[in-house]
């Protein structure tokens, strides 16, 4: 009887243990190359993903935003971060629960973020499946900052209009 | 007095010639009229038969109603698909009673004129936009969905989407309304502006211009589970989309019925040589009041054909009749649109619809306009939840293709089937747009191809759940589940009817 609930628990652990990051659709985040983390990074050309949104940087007043963009090649892998506090970029999940994702055959991908009051130094990072990302070679880095308006300020601002 | 019989011989020849041109009357009558010859009385005289006048009216309303209403909180904000269900009819009625309106009040209006990159612009405002699969020209228009009788004519040559812009910059200090016209899908396009004085609105909650904002357009985008987005403010300059189709942003699961299509019984033929199916099919086709001076006979494909001098049916087993004008003359001159649609409708009303068109509407998918003549295209849409019926036979891409001018129906292809949807409904995921497309383009991989290609000019156009329509040679098919509709155009077009099985299943 002790050997049978040892064993359980062993496969239990086992189970818990392999399982890493799964989002609501069942798949796994990819692990982050360390080099994407690299605050000394500035953004390169946008020649591996055309970025639709943001379209620079923006200021908006809804808490949630939809990134957006087209594939320029193919097999390529997209990663978002954010700059925390402390100025280090950290992942950042999207609706569907992932920091990074493959672009599929349609070249698009659109994502919804949830954005923190003020400033979001966003990075979107795309580099080839399977390569390790040498940015400019075959890592495109794209910083934007989208600023969300505190909502005193939404506030003032309809209150001027009207 | 005597007559001589020089006089008697005279009067014999002259009955004579009577009776034969009474004779010759009555075959030519068989061939083309059925009634009194005092038809044209009634054109000439202020009465007529109301009711019939009422029904026709409906019917054109019916057809010409546009495919889409669409509520919009304007740029980076939630747009909302009005249903075409009974709980949303109301709404659905009302806002297109008011377009209506406005458009009468337009007619008589000078608009601003633009070409038609300002239409991406128009959809950055909050409003209602009312799109249709086709450009429905303006004699059409205005004549069936307005009853214009002002005598003016409308700038716009054509009707394809318009925009009813309660708050529209300016005319906020005018409190006016502002109602755009979007006239064509052609690279002339243009779109026309009108500022209008309100009118009061159809839906009894609207008390005026402001309420349309806070009482439809609020309430029915604050569900963001429930939004679209124009592909324009997600995917700018993507040539493959069109820019102003809707995509979604989320996914979704939604409950959609299952529908069984089967052969009208009255269309059912199990032996074409037997004289009784004939006589039923004919009568089913033309009215039992109407076959007299036809005559049926069988093709070499088994097909009944019920014909007369100038008139061709052909009834095939699968459903699909096919109907011909044989003229001893070529008529070269295409007449007017509004009379050649006129014809096309009245065409349809002829045939016996209550048997044969059940469980379904149809709307207007296509026009087009030919040297001699002129095609109307008809499809088929769901009366239970509203999802149309693509038509993917071999040859058949329509319900009904009609071929007419100016004085009558030339040609018609139509699909008979009757629909009848399931009592229950399963759950099916409404997957993101760049999800959904990518699922189409792996069960599709020339597409991709197709993407590619800048030389293909490949376009999709929409996306959206419905049925299929496809072997019509069994009498019977049942459990027809929703699958995705892609509306794609290109320079081959070889992806015109491309679909894929809705995926089932409650997605959170």
């Amino acid at each position: 009887m002790k050997k049978s609930i040892a064993f359980m628990l062993l496969v239990i652990f086992c189970f818990c243990s392999l399982t890493t990051v799964v989002n609501a659709t069942g798949e796994q985040d990819l692990p982050v190359p360390s080099i994407l983390y690299d605050k000394s990074l500035s953004s390169t050309s946008q020649f591996l993903v055309k970025i639709l949104r943001p379209e620079g940087n923006e200021t908006v007043i809804k808490k949630t935003y939809i990134t957006s963009g087209i594939a320029l090649q193919k097999d390529l892998i997209v990663q978002i971060l954010r700059k925390n506090n402390e100025g280090n970029y950290e992942k950042i999940y999207t609706r569907e629960g992932r920091s990074n994702w493959e672009i599929g055959p349609s070249g698009l991908f659109m994502k919804e973020i949830q954005l923190n009051t003020g400033p979001n130094r966003l990075r979107i990072a795309v580099y080839k499946k399977g390569e390790d990302p040498v940015p400019g070679t075959n890592c495109q880095i794209s910083d934007f900052t989208v600023t969300l308006l505190s909502e005193k300020i939404i506030n003032d601002i309809f209150n001027i209009n009207i | 007095m005597k007559l001589r019989f020089g006089e008697k011989l005279k009067n014999f020849v002259l009955v004579l010639l009577i009776i034969l041109s009474l004779i010759q009357v009555g075959i030519l009558w068989n061939y083309y009229n059925h009634g009194f010859p005092i038809n044209f009385i009634y054109a000439i005289l202020p009465f007529g038969d109301d009711e019939e006048e009422d029904r026709l009216d409906s019917q054109y309303a019916e057809l010409l109603k546009p495919y889409n209403i669409i509520i919009s909180s304007g740029f980076d904000e939630g747009k909302y698909i009005i249903n075409r269900s009974a709980d949303e009819e109301n709404l659905w009625n009302g806002l297109w009673s008011d377009a209506k309106s406005y458009m009468l009040s337009a007619i008589e209006s000078n608009p601003e004129t633009y070409d038609k990159s300002k239409w991406l612009e128009v959809l950055n405002k909050a409003g209602f936009i009312f799109e249709y699969k086709t450009s429905v020209d303006s004699e059409i228009f205005n004549k069936w969905v307005l009853k214009n009788k002002s005598g003016y004519a409308s700038t716009y040559k054509s009707v394809y989407k318009i925009a009813l812009i309660p708050n529209d910059g300016v005319d906020e200090i005018t409190d006016n309304m502002v109602l755009y016209v979007y006239d064509g899908n052609d690279n002339d396009a243009k779109i026309y502006r009108y500022s209008l004085k309100v009118n009061k609105s159809h839906i009894d909650y609207i008390k005026s211009r402001d309420e349309y904002k806070t009482d439809i357009i609020d309430k029915y985008t604050s569900d963001t589970s429930q939004n679209y987005r124009f592909a324009y403010e997600l995917f700018k300059d993507v040539a493959y989309i069109r820019q102003d189709m809707l995509i979604k942003t989320n996914d979704q699961s939604t409950e959609i019925k299952t529908v069984d299509s089967y052969l009208p019984n009255g269309l059912v033929i199990q032996d074409s040589d037997n004289a009784d199916i004939q006589s039923r099919v004919s009568n089913i086709i033309l009215g039992s009041d109407k076959t007299k001076g036809y005559e049926t006979g069988v093709s070499i494909d088994g097909a009944i054909t019920v014909f007369n001098i100038n008139n061709v049916y052909t009834i095939y087993k699968n459903g699909l009749v096919d109907y011909i004008y044989k003229s001893a003359t070529q008529e070269s001159n295409r007449g007017k649109i509004a009379d050649a649609f006129e014809k096309a409708v009245s065409f349809i009303n002829s045939i016996n619809k209550n048997e044969l068109l059940t469980g379904v509407k149809l709307y207007i998918s296509n026009i087009e306009q030919n040297d001699d003549s002129y095609t109307f295209s008809f499809d088929y849409r769901i009366n239970a939840n509203g999802l149309p019926i693509a038509v993917d036979e071999n040859g058949i891409k329509n319900a009904i293709v009609i071929k007419a001018n100016g004085s009558r129906v030339l040609s018609c292809q139509w699909l008979f089937r009757v629909f009848t949807a399931s009592e229950e409904e399963n759950s099916y995921k409404i997957a993101k747009f760049d999800v959904l497309l990518d699922a189409i383009i792996k069960n599709n991989p020339a597409i991709e191809e197709a993407i590619d290609n800048p030389d293909s000019e490949f376009v999709i156009n929409d996306i959206s759940p419905g049925y299929i329509l496809k072997n019509t040679n069994s009498y019977y098919t049942d459990n027809i589940k929703p699958e995705w509709i892609v509306n794609a155009a290109s320079a081959d077009d070889k992806h015109k009817m491309v679909h894929l099985k809705m995926e089932e299943g409650i997605q959170e």
